[in-house]
């Protein structure tokens, strides 16, 4: 009997996970239809995915499921076989049933007994089967309710075609002269775009084509693991990776004591293969554990049509780079951070139409996402062509709160001031509007991705736009190290964003009103002591320094060392119970030699050193 | 009435759904089932032998239940082959295609285990068995 339970219960879990599995995938279909009109093999596609669930819905007695799922699937089929015409309150009501789908997996999710009330959203379905005018029972906005007026006036609201796009900027400009023609190719609004962004960007989209051309479609062979399962194989991969790096260590010494010696010569050829197999199955879990961005990606089509529907703004979306692929981990968190700055650029920073085309700017705001891999990082462009963060504003805001001295905020360029806004307790909005919140927010996308060990920056020009940068390391676990010695203690700098490394004389290092510099390459680069920067205080005595030549993002800067102790390759082990950001770390490891050593976290330190705040 | 150690294949292109109608078929005495996600890998299934029954949804991705059945109807040694077609309400008009194309019997989704064994066993009593 107990066994029948448990396979009832896996079966349960198995058709939520697949369900909301298929709800997911069918999402960013709705926008593109919006703009497609009739597409066959999308409005199939949804059409399948009511089907299925309702099939399997049926046979675990999930009646209000069935119920939602059949009325759409009939209409879909309707839609499908060209018997009713797409149009936004039909797909509107699609997408209410979608949405009700989902909170009725996740209530079976959470076994929690609740349900919800399917009666207003089954008529509404049942009216829009009928064809009769679909009275929605609340309307979320003006704009909304002019739309749906218009068919019953006998202005049929089809998705596509100029002719469309005229009668809908009428009813949302409110009865000004509908535009003869739409002149411009249409851009597709999502997902398949030319990015007209950095040419950056314009090579990876390059590459993605080429990649999905050469990709045939087959049925591919997936198995459903335990996220738990392959967590497990990755802790014991860093372990190897630990081990191994002891091995080696010990099979050098053993090779210089009794060099010549052929038992040695065998050790040092089998570590050897060891680094090599290690380094594979390094990259082999990795992989495991990586999924394409698009998974995060997919829900922000709906996310910023929802948005700039309901505040009366024109806004398009382009993504670019949804195949790149990351960690899980990232996936999982990468998300609310996203959805953040997206939400504040339809709410704070894209203009109204109106206001868009006084300035001469198209009166579709644009917001694209970018994704790509750049060496060892990960990079995620969140960009809008709105008006710009005010940085004299920020300024003023920061010196408001106290969060900057008068001091600071004259010798602050535009670069950094306008990173302020990442600091805690900042908004630039003190106004709260109900879609951002409590308008205050940039400190937590902050944390959230340093949390990735990520970082994250933003650039703007006042009345052009604003881009966010996020960068985050592919791995999060196993990094590439540099050691160094600074007085007594050995650290562990991470290799990628150190540029170079060199060794100077003390006189050759300059001083700049009270601030260290040294000159590389040209140009003029703050030096920092990395002991005087954990708090140790600078050494005294030396006639060379060793310096690590460090660049993340925009900033450049030097660090300098008392020795250069060698590379290594390190799993990042947690620390608990410090404030590990105050401490300027992102964790620790365990060396070839067994010792423990802090991990330094480049990024934070970058921004205290450069004079944006003072902890 | 059929064999209970007849190997049965059971198709369909929602895991779960496949899982479900195991599970029935399980609760019926049958252990000896396979699975397949499309008409396809169906078809191909069934060419490696051995198998005596198939339950079969209608609408997959690929290859449909209908061209499956189509597939296994003209082919020299799968053509006998008892299959069960399951289908949704909704698709009613499409059993008489089925039937024209050779299917053995229907059954609406959902059914119940009592269900299942009605219906086939009336493909049983129509094979003589």
């Amino acid at each position: 009997m107990a066994d029948e339970i448990d396979e009832m219960d896996e079966i349960i879990s198995d058709f939520v996970v697949e369900a909301e599995e298929s709800l997911e995938k069918i999402d960013p279909l709705f926008v593109e239809l919006e703009t497609k009109g009739h597409d066959k093999d999308m409005l199939n596609e949804i059409f399948r995915s009511m089907h299925t669930i309702k099939g399997a819905a049926g046979f675990l007695g999930f009646q209000h499921i069935v119920d939602v799922a059949h009325k759409a699937e009939s209409i879909m089929k309707k839609l499908r076989d060209d018997e009713m015409q797409v149009s936004t309150p039909v797909m509107d009501v699609i997408l209410k049933s979608v949405d009700m789908l989902r909170l009725l997996l996740q209530h079976i999710k959470a076994k929690d007994g609740k349900t919800e009330d399917t009666t207003a959203l089954q008529a509404e379905l049942d009216a829009a089967l009928t064809g009769a005018p679909v009275q929605t029972l609340q309307t979320p906005s003006q704009p909304q309710a002019a739309v749906q007026e218009a068919p019953a006036a006998g202005r049929q609201k089809s998705v596509n075609g100029p002719a469309a796009d005229a009668a809908q900027e009428n009813t949302l400009s409110g009865g000004t002269e509908p535009e003869p023609k739409k002149d411009d190719v249409r851009i597709p609004e999502v997902v398949h775009a030319q990015p007209a962004a950095s040419s950056e960007a314009d090579h990876h989209a390059a590459e993605e084509r080429a990649v999905a051309a050469a990709q045939t479609k087959e049925p591919s062979q997936t198995l459903r693991i335990d996220v738990d399962k392959v967590d497990k194989v990755m802790d014991l991969a860093g372990e190897i990776v630990l081990v191994r790096n002891r091995l080696m260590n010990i099979g050098n010494y053993l090779e210089e004591k009794y060099s010549g010696d052929s038992y040695v010569e065998s050790l040092m050829g089998t570590v050897s293969f060891l680094d090599l197999v290690t380094s594979d199955m390094q990259l082999a879990v990795m992989k495991m554990r990586m999924q394409p961005l698009k998974k995060v990606f997919s829900k922000f089509p709906r996310l910023v049509r929802d948005l700039s529907n309901n505040i009366g703004k024109d806004i398009e979306l382009i993504i670019t780079g949804e195949g790149t692929e990351v960690d899980r981990a990232v996936i999982e968190h990468i998300g609310d951070p996203m959805v953040h700055i997206i939400r504040n650029s339809v709410d704070h920073a894209i203009e109204t139409p109106e206001v868009r085309q006084k300035m001469g700017k198209p009166t579709k705001g644009r917001v694209s996402i970018t994704a790509f891999q750049q060496g060892n990082q990960i990079i995620i462009e969140v960009a809008d062509d709105g008006k710009g963060i005010d940085v004299e504003r920020v300024k003023k805001k920061a010196l408001e709160k106290a969060l900057i001295t008068e001091d600071e905020a004259q010798r602050m360029n535009d670069e950094s001031a306008v990173n302020l806004i990442f600091m805690p307790g900042f908004s630039t909005m003190d106004v709260a509007t109900e879609l951002s919140g409590r308008g205050v927010g940039m400190d937590v996308v902050k944390t959230n991705i340093s949390k990735l060990n990520g970082y994250v920056e933003v650039r703007t020009v006042k009345n052009v736009g604003t881009t966010f940068r996020i960068n985050i390391p592919l791995t999060l676990a196993i990094i590439h190290a540099l050691m160094v010695r600074a007085r007594d203690n050995q650290y562990a700098i991470p290799l990628a964003p150190i540029e170079e490394t060199l060794k100077v004389a003390v006189k050759d290092i300059e001083n700049v009103s009270g601030q260290k510099v040294l000159v590389v390459r040209g140009k003029v680069l703050p030096l920092f002591e990395l002991s005087d920067i954990l708090g140790y205080g600078t050494g005294q005595g030396n006639e060379y320094r060793y310096v690590v030549v460090i660049a993340i993002g925009d900033r450049r800067f030097c660090i300098a060392v008392d020795e250069l102790l060698g590379q290594e390759e390190v799993v990042i082990k947690t620390v608990e119970g410090i404030d590990t950001n105050a401490a300027f770390i992102v964790g620790a490891t365990i060396t070839g030699d067994g010792k423990v050593v802090l991990i330094i976290d480049l990024a934070g330190m970058s921004r205290n050193v450069l004079g944006l705040k003072k902890m | 009435m059929f064999d209970l150690k007849m190997k049965i294949l059971v198709v369909d292109d929602f895991s779960t759904m496949r899982r479900i109608v195991k599970n029935i078929l399980k609760q019926l005495g049958y252990e000896n089932i396979e699975e397949a996600e499309d008409g396809a890998q169906g078809f191909s299934k069934l060419k490696t032998g051995g198998f005596h029954f198939v339950v079969s949804d209608w609408n997959m991705p690929n290859m449909d239940g209908l061209e499956m059945l189509t597939k296994i109807r003209s082919d020299p040694e799968l053509k006998d082959l008892p299959v069960l077609m399951v289908t949704a309400e909704a698709e009613k008009d499409k059993v008489v295609t089925a039937i024209k194309a050779g299917v053995n019997n229907y059954v609406v989704k959902p059914f119940t285990a009592e269900i299942l064994k009605e219906k086939m066993d009336k493909i049983a009593e129509r094979l003589g068995k």
